[in-house]
């Protein structure tokens, strides 16, 4: 299941080249432009995903990218760029999510679009599980209490492991898979209104 | 002591990740209940992770003002975002400011009207 993270972030990463990376580094105002035009989506929604209000998760994706203009330089290619990119990105949605407790509940439906084009998963695991409807998912996480939701985000729709879901939320590893248990068993509640097993 | 559905289903949201559990390898085979309801968290799993792939709509103009970021003297966007979080607070102020001065300026006006008539 972890699988389709590295696939997520190779796709990225073909939009991303490290040629795009280095002209960055010299300050060459249109390989800034590609970077930007080929991530600023990804970024934002996971700042969405995490603070679920639309200017928060705006200041946030500025936030990231004014630090990863900063830090571009002495970046060194160790890791994948994309996956500095969204450790930067999480960073910030969370340090917002932190310090800011003025937020308003939106109701965020995903692009109808990308949902029709969204290609069947062929996984074993998938296969065997029960289909699911990712607007109707999209929208009950949207409705997850606030420390359920950041851990479920990190973890399962963007394949964090557990250590560093702890790390981010400054919490134990045990408390941080128990928040993501909780957060399932309450999505699954939402997602499945004719389940009858009893919440905790 | 073989375990309940009930034991078995408090578990399965660990389960789905990890398959750590004997007991639930065990009990799974002869429970369609449970077995089902293992598909449905293997399943709402599969989701969260398709959902990780699918990006939601961004507000307009904001890739334009992220290209320009670095190239502006003061991130721009966020002075503007900045001012209008704060329009009510701005207002306020304004209005104080206004009603501090023509205060004082009525002060003014009748102390020398005062002065005026006592010469």
């Amino acid at each position: 299941m972890r699988g389709q993270k590295k696939v997520r972030e190779r796709s990225l990463t073909e939009l991303v080249s490290a040629e795009t990376v280095e002209r960055c580094k010299q300050g060459d105002r249109a390989a800034w432009d590609a970077l930007v035009e080929a991530t600023y989506r990804e970024v934002y929604t996971l700042c969405l995903r995490v603070l679920r209000d639309e200017q928060e998760a705006a200041d946030a994706t500025q936030d990231t990218y004014l630090k990863v203009w900063r830090g571009i330089k002495g970046f060194r290619g160790d890791a994948a760029f994309t996956t500095w990119l969204y450790r930067v990105a999480m960073n910030a949605a969370l340090t917002r999510n932190r310090g800011n407790s003025r937020r308003r509940a939106i109701e965020v439906a995903a692009e109808p679009e990308a949902l029709v084009a969204l290609p069947a998963s062929d996984s074993t695991e998938a296969a065997a599980g029960a289909r699911v409807e990712l607007g109707v998912l999209e929208t009950a996480l949207a409705s997850l209490p606030e420390h359920y939701r950041v851990a479920v985000v990190l973890r399962d729709v963007y394949g964090r492991s557990t250590a560093e879901v702890a790390e981010a939320l400054g919490i134990s590893e045990t408390a941080a898979k128990v928040r993501v248990h909780r957060a399932r068993k309450k999505l699954k509640s939402m997602v499945y209104p004719d389940d009858s097993s009893p919440e905790e | 002591m073989p375990m309940s559905c009930t034991e078995i289903r408090a578990i399965l949201p660990a389960y789905v990740e990890d398959k750590a559990s004997l007991d639930v390898r065990r009990h799974l085979p002869g429970c369609p209940g449970c077995s089902e309801e293992l598909a449905r968290y293997r399943g709402l799993v599969a989701g969260l992770e398709e959902l990780g792939g699918i990006p939601l709509e961004a507000p307009p103009g904001l890739a334009i003002s992220l290209a320009e970021l670095p190239f502006q003297g003061r991130p721009l966007a966020k002075i503007k975002t900045h001012v209008a979080r704060n329009r009510p607070g701005y207002f306020v102020s304004g209005l104080a400011a206004l009603g501090a001065t023509g205060a004082a300026g009525a002060a003014l006006w009748h102390r020398r009207r005062g002065r005026a008539i006592a010469a």
